[in-house]
């Protein structure tokens, strides 16, 4: 017992430490050296089977990059997807949370629709992609045919991978399924979470549903909003899987552009793709713009909102706890 | 208790994360294989091990081909985790051979003059020395429906098919009849199943690589004249419609290697398959029959040359540098490409098209050899002929990517689609140049004028 009695002496905090070491571990090993070590490689010219240690200081990569046709396509055609896939994505999620949510409609089987809608999140990008090019697939996909016998596809020989707009479409449309469940439940939790009084005293004050909508559930939804826009800004311009999948960021326009070629795509194209040229230090100076990107609209759309947004004023800091930690 | 219980779990929680993050397999005894193919599997375990008696336990491990690049050129960059020997396929194989990665196999092992001499070129790095040898080898050929053939064409044996179809403007026509046809079986048949099939061909012959003297050399065979590659791509897209507008093609418009593409292997709607030797048992023995009606194709089919002389693909060996078990990897690898016995066996076995001269001859002039998918007739007289005339000096690390882009400008030009009509040829080579110097800018000269245009 005297080993208990021992113990008991212990600092409760070193628990603490236990538990988040294997998180820090993993973080510095698997996070933060990679992105170090990515800034570094993007200083070089290191490339191919070249041995790391004779690669030399150049900043040539940078400057390659801002003029190449194919790389500037690609952050254009992210947004471009980004955009097509977030807009409908955030309003029908906000419609869907609002029918799901609202009191008075009493929704039944709202939680059976909310499951429903949130599976395609769960499915893997492989499958998805598989699933969506075998129904698009010309000439025998199931929805390449139904489309071109209803008309929405008019020429018969059309074939929607070789068409630049048809496939930044269709991989938009992939994202939007994906995620709009994954949105919309957030949304609705955060609808939920509103205090109904003040739904109550509203009403009392005479305010229809819409105003109601506008000046109380909107407001209210700030941070969760700018949550949501924050994570899928993140999410959308480091989007990989279904524009790699669905063709490989093809099909290929003119001036050596590619039509859904992403950030993330043309990274792994130069860096890892057998063909190219195992470009490390190019791949490594595209991702630090990558990173350059969304720091900068991360920023913008913080700013945009404010920050209240997450429902604080601004607090005096606290007392410095690091004084606390030099006495331990 | 309860502290004692979050004091373990907390430990095995760091414990177990940083186990796995320096885990890594160390078995130094065995002999490391990587490769992208199973068939290697196969030969170690059912071929070599049965026929050589030593003790070396082997570590075969098979992984994707594209995957396997990956892997491979980070454990060569960090010169950990090699394996002793591996496989790499044709699409990498001048990557690896300029790597610098492998040993010099002539030094250590003399190659007998019974490969083709392709196989030996296409492995060869920047000094020309090989660096690997192939048990494999894998020329192209025409595979055709013997009973559209003979209905439609009046075609009895592969000897008077190959006669009608030794050129492309031949081909052409024989595209042309077989799209117009109205015979008691078959209607509106279509000569291949995608567009792009003739590319390959093209490419596997040209003189030089794509690369010459650090600038882009784009062979005047490929876009200029009838029959050029350009121009047979636009005859067999718009078939007997109008170029720009309605199309009416003598191909089926799939795309190589999917569904539709497959599909039509089993169906009387495709006339003939450009595909190389191992693709008669990987790809057509496994997809003659149709999953819905149950009806084969098998026995329908012959092979015959066709319009050009080339190869597709294959299966080469190199040894690591670092390996420390070469002399069992030289053994190895003679065994796998030299010892006429295993090739042969191997040959009687899997009907594959091996990487020598005078068993290929011995088979192609054996009236026993028969393959009855090809309804009796003997593959090998064919792949021989192939095989010894195809060129292996035209290669680049880059092809997989280039030979891409070519020919999609191609189908562009023949569809009208991102070219303008009036200045379309021009407009998609300009195309295709851009699309090379975006990637490879730094590495190959693409300012380049090209002839008649």
């Amino acid at each position: 017992m005297a080993l208990f009695a021992k113990k008991r002496k212990l600092n409760y905090g070193i628990y603490g430490f236990i538990f988040v070491l294997p998180f820090f571990v993993v973080f510095l090993i698997f996070q933060l050296y990679p992105i170090l070590y990515s800034i570094i490689l993007s200083f070089t010219n290191y490339q191919g089977f070249m041995d790391v240690k004779d690669a030399t200081f150049t900043f040539s990569q940078y400057t390659d990059l801002i003029v190449n046709p194919r790389f500037l396509q690609s952050i254009v055609n992210t947004f471009i997807i980004w955009m097509i896939n977030f807009v409908p994505q955030v309003v029908v999620s906000f419609l869907f949370a609002a029918l799901f949510t609202s009191v008075n409609l009493k929704m039944k089987g709202a939680g059976v629709f909310k499951i429903v809608y949130y599976l395609p999140n769960i499915v893997t990008a492989a499958s998805v992609a598989v699933l969506f090019k075998n129904l698009f697939n010309y000439p025998d996909g199931i929805i390449d045919k139904l489309f071109k016998a209803m008309g929405v596809f008019s020429d018969p020989t059309y074939n929607i991978v070789r068409d630049a707009w048809g496939t930044r479409i269709l991989i938009s449309f992939i994202q939007f399924w994906r995620y709009f469940g994954y949105t919309l439940l957030i949304l609705a939790a955060a609808m939920m979470g509103i205090n109904p009084t003040y739904y109550e005293a509203a009403t009392i004050d005479g305010a229809s549903k819409v105003k109601s909508f506008f000046s109380i559930t909107l407001p209210l939804l700030r941070p969760i909003v700018l949550y949501t826009l924050i994570t899928s800004l993140v999410g959308g311009l480091q989007m990989f899987e279904i524009p790699y999948l669905i063709c490989d960021g093809g099909p290929m326009m003119a001036g050596g552009r590619w039509a859904t070629e992403t950030i993330s795509v043309y990274i792994y194209h130069m860096a890892f793709e057998g063909g190219y040229t195992n470009d490390y230090a190019l791949a490594s100076a595209a991702s630090v713009y990558l990173f350059l990107i969304v720091l900068v609209f991360s920023f913008i759309t913080f700013k945009f909102f404010g920050d209240q947004a997450f429902g604080l004023e601004k607090k005096e800091k606290q007392p410095k706890k690091s004084k606390e930690k030099e006495d331990v | 208790m309860k502290k004692i219980i979050s004091t373990v779990l907390a430990l095995s929680l760091t414990v177990g994360t940083m186990a796995t993050a320096t885990a890594c397999g160390k078995d130094g005894d065995k002999f490391v294989v990587w490769t992208f193919t199973n068939e290697l599997k196969e030969m170690i375990e059912d071929y070599y091990q049965d026929s050589v008696s030593d003790n070396t336990e082997f570590d075969i491990q098979v992984i994707g081909v594209n995957d396997l690049d990956t892997k491979l050129s980070s454990a060569w960059r960090a010169k950990k985790n090699l394996p002793d020997i591996v496989a790499i396929e044709e699409k990498y194989i001048a990557k690896y051979a300029e790597s610098g990665m492998f040993l010099d196999i002539e030094d250590m092992l003399k190659a007998d003059n019974e490969m083709y001499d392709y196989t030996l070129d296409a492995a060869r790095d920047t000094q020309g020395k090989v660096m690997a040898y192939a048990w494999q080898s894998t020329p192209g050929a025409l595979y055709y429906r013997t009973d559209m053939a003979s209905e439609i064409l009046g075609v009895n044996s592969p000897e008077e098919m190959q006669a009608m179809v030794s050129n492309w403007e031949d081909f052409l026509n024989v595209a042309q009849t077989l799209k117009n046809a109205n015979t008691e079986h078959f209607s509106d048949v279509r000569i291949l199943s995608d567009v792009a099939a003739p590319a390959r061909a093209f490419y596997s012959e040209r003189n030089a690589s794509w690369v010459v003297d650090g600038k882009l050399s784009i062979e005047s065979q490929l876009y200029d004249g009838e029959y050029s590659l350009y121009e047979i791509i636009k005859t067999l897209q718009v078939g007997n419609g109008t170029w720009g507008e309605e199309e009416d093609p003598f191909i089926n418009e799939t795309t190589e290697r999917q569904t539709a593409w497959f599909t039509d292997m089993s169906q009387d709607k495709v006339f003939s398959y450009l595909l190389p030797s191992y693709s008669l048992h990987f790809d057509l023995k496994k997809y003659a029959e149709n999953s819905t009606t149950g009806t084969t194709t098998a026995g329908k089919w012959a092979v015959c040359q066709g319009p050009s002389t080339y190869s597709d693909g294959g299966t080469w060996l190199g040894v690591i540098k670092t390996s420390k078990k070469a002399e069992k990897a030289k053994e190895l690898i003679e065994y796998f490409t030299m010892n006429e016995d295993f090739l042969r066996a191997w040959a009687n076995d899997k009907g594959d098209f091996m990487n020598n001269k005078s068993l290929m001859s011995e088979f192609a002039n054996d009236a026993t050899k028969s393959e009855s998918f090809l309804g009796g007739q003997n593959h090998y007289k064919v792949f021989h002929q192939v095989a010894e005339q195809v060129r292996g000096n035209n290669r680049t690390p880059y092809d997989s990517k280039i030979n891409a882009m070519f020919s999609e400008w191609a189908i562009n030009y023949a569809k009208v689609e991102n070219v303008s009509k009036s200045s379309a040829k021009a407009d998609a080579l300009a195309g295709f140049i851009e699309g090379v110097a975006a990637p490879y800018g730094s590495k190959i000269d693409t300012d380049i004028t090209l002839p008649n245009l």
